[in-house]
């Protein structure tokens, strides 16, 4: 009885100790977590407080770890919304928006239909112009950089250009030259096409037999069952192009065309010398109207995107 | 038969060349489909995506500066100032070690993170959610934050070293702290993708394997040795392949943050690339550059791939 009773109290205690070294190993695997998640989130809480100052109150604040600012005023968000005292925001905000928008509908379609015809017809020549398209993935996107300015330059017929290409200013500051480059996803074409073997066959081949062309086969049976990398196109080419301040940087100047990233980073030190210096509040606010839509649109479609991602990874 | 024969001899030219297309279609319908659809996509590709990596691959072998200037032809000359002056390489070895140190921090931060975030508790939907929101922030964004932290008044990372009773640093003029900066900055923004990619990989391992191990009396740690770290060899090839390549080619951290400073010791290839092209112009020289760094993309994948064949051979 004593000894039982003993052997009890013992495998109690252990019983304790495993709960209490549980208990540490999980709190230490949440305070990593949370510290990093901290870190994440950290400069976009400051932003958000660094939105509320004027530039002058900004600049005598003393710089402390919560930014909460001494005098609130909205001005910079009301700049931000209402475009109250900066007439180019709704340019700003339409130009960023068409442009995602425009290249997300001509990436989705052009990975569907190309990366449906590499993985399903056979035709001539179909496993040499493949690998020419991985091969320009592979090289840098800075190589055709200088290039494909100077052929926005001086392409024919185009912003009083003569048809050698001579004369004028081309397609620099214009406004389609923020619409007719790179419109090729060749890795959505790639990704696409690796999905479509991992789909049986037969649903088109029973579509096929009664009668459906290719282009209802394409748009209205393997559409809706490969939504997933689908919007896994559309997502990354969407955030990426809301996010490109670089083609718009280079090739407009005009502000009513400049998209909202681009207007940052006219308004940063790396264009001083053209815009003057940094109103930190005021970019940081701008900055914000771009990271918000973004983070909004992650939250809601995060499973596709790392449902692609990992389908990218894993197969690629 | 041979009256069949005679109709079709006879029935002249226009009926008898429709029917040797129709035959020919009804022999090649798909790849006729298949064009019809790829053709245009093809045509656009070819000539506002592959032609200028053509041009691209001419331009270090000439001569021009200012767009509306005649390129003339110099020969090797671009290529030659690439390797004879000093600049370049030191570009080129800068971006090679600014990218590397990005990549071991994303790779081995990332690493810990994916097993934290693999693990079975609650909030780690929230966790992974928090993590990866860096990664759709765009640069031009968050990298102002970051020289708002490091500004000498306003800044607050010299706050905390005052309140810690250290003496403040001005970052922008040690190329130590900027470099820092610059792979602080980069890793906070990349940092939640590799562990993603980490992610990916710990979870394509058959979790029964782990089970079977478990039964068969195999501790934690040999768990991760034996069965853990194989099932990551994909993730891990593709882990480092893509980020070596995207390491060589870190640009935007630099441009935001340092724009080269102090004195240009943290200026990188593609940095100085872009500001051949759009400050000086001078388009001869960064083609040269572009193919240069091209040339060094393209030998470590595929030295990368040989590797890979050989050993998967072995």
């Amino acid at each position: 009885m004593m000894a039982k009773n003993i052997t009890v109290r013992a495998s109690m205690i252990s019983d304790r100790v495993i709960m209490v070294q549980k208990g540490l190993k999980y709190g230490f695997i949440y305070f990593i977590l949370a510290a990093g998640s901290i870190v994440f989130l950290y400069p976009i809480f400051y932003a958000v407080a660094i939105g509320f100052m004027t530039a002058e109150v900004f600049a005598v604040t003393p710089p402390s770890l919560w930014a909460i600012p001494s005098q609130i005023t909205l001005g910079n968000y009301r700049r931000l919304f209402l475009g109250a005292g900066d007439v180019y925001m709704k340019y700003y905000f339409f130009n960023s928006f068409a442009r995602a928008a425009w290249y997300v509908t001509i990436m989705v379609i052009t990975s569907l239909v190309a990366g449906y015809v590499f993985a399903r017809l056979k035709f001539w020549g179909r496993e040499v112009i493949f690998f020419g398209l991985l091969i320009s993935v592979m090289l840098p996107p800075v190589i055709t950089m200088a290039p494909t300015y100077i052929m926005m330059a001086r392409f024919p017929l185009a912003g009083g250009n003569n048809i050698f290409g001579q004369g004028g200013t081309g397609f620099i500051d214009t406004y389609p030259v923020l619409f007719i480059m790179g419109l090729v996803n060749v890795l959505g074409i790639f990704l696409m096409r690796m999905a479509m073997y991992s789909m049986p066959i037969e649903l088109e081949e029973s579509a096929r037999i009664d009668g459906a062309g290719i282009l209802r086969i394409i748009f209205q049976i393997v559409a809706p069952i490969q939504k997933p990398i689908l919007a896994y196109i559309a997502i990354t080419t969407g955030i990426m192009l809301w996010n490109d301040w670089f083609t718009p940087f280079i090739y407009v100047n005009k502000r009513s065309y400049l998209p909202l990233a681009t207007a940052i980073s006219k308004m940063t030190a790396i264009a001083v010398g053209q815009y003057g210096l940094p109103d930190w509040p005021r970019i940081i606010t701008m900055g914000l109207g771009l990271t918000f839509p973004c983070l909004f649109l992650f939250a809601y479609f995060q499973r596709y995107i790392v449902e692609g991602l990992a389908s990218a990874a894993l197969k690629g | 038969m041979g009256n069949v024969n005679n109709k079709v001899g006879f029935s002249g030219g226009a009926g008898s060349s429709a029917r040797i297309f129709s035959r020919w279609y009804r022999q090649h319908r798909e790849g006729v489909t298949a064009w019809l659809l790829l053709g245009p996509i093809l045509f656009y590709f070819l000539v506002l995506q592959a032609f200028p990596v053509a041009i691209g691959f001419l331009l270090g072998f000439f001569r021009w500066i200012g767009v509306t200037t005649t390129p003339k032809f110099s020969g090797l000359a671009n290529y030659l100032t690439f390797f004879t002056d000093p600049i370049y390489l030191a570009d080129l070895w800068r971006a090679f070690y600014i990218g590397s140190l990005v990549m071991v921090v994303n790779i081995g931060v990332g690493f810990g993170g994916a097993l934290l975030l693999n693990l079975p508790i609650r909030g780690r939907g929230v966790f992974r959610t928090i993590w990866y929101i860096p990664v759709v922030t765009s640069t031009v964004a968050t990298s102002q934050m970051f020289l708002i932290f490091i500004d000498p008044s306003v800044g607050v990372a010299n706050r905390v070293l005052e309140q810690l009773g250290l003496t403040p640093i001005v970052w922008g003029y040690s190329t130590f702290w900027m470099v820092s900066w610059i792979v602080i900055y980069s890793s906070w923004r990349g940092i939640g993708y590799t562990a993603v990619l980490w992610l990916a990989g710990l979870q394509s391992i058959d979790p029964l394997l782990h089970e079977a191990a478990q039964i068969d009396g195999a501790g934690a740690w040999q768990r991760f040795w034996h069965i853990t770290l194989p099932g990551l060899r994909t993730i891990s090839i593709f882990v480092l392949v893509t980020g070596f390549i995207a390491a060589l080619q870190i640009f935007e951290p630099v441009l935001f943050i340092s724009q080269g400073t102090p004195w240009g010791t943290t200026e990188v290839i593609i940095y100085r690339i872009f500001r051949d092209f759009y400050g000086d112009f001078n388009l001869g020289m960064a083609g040269a550059g572009s193919v240069m760094v091209a040339i060094v993309i393209v030998i470590f994948t595929i030295a990368t791939f040989r590797l890979l064949r050989e050993k998967r051979a072995l």
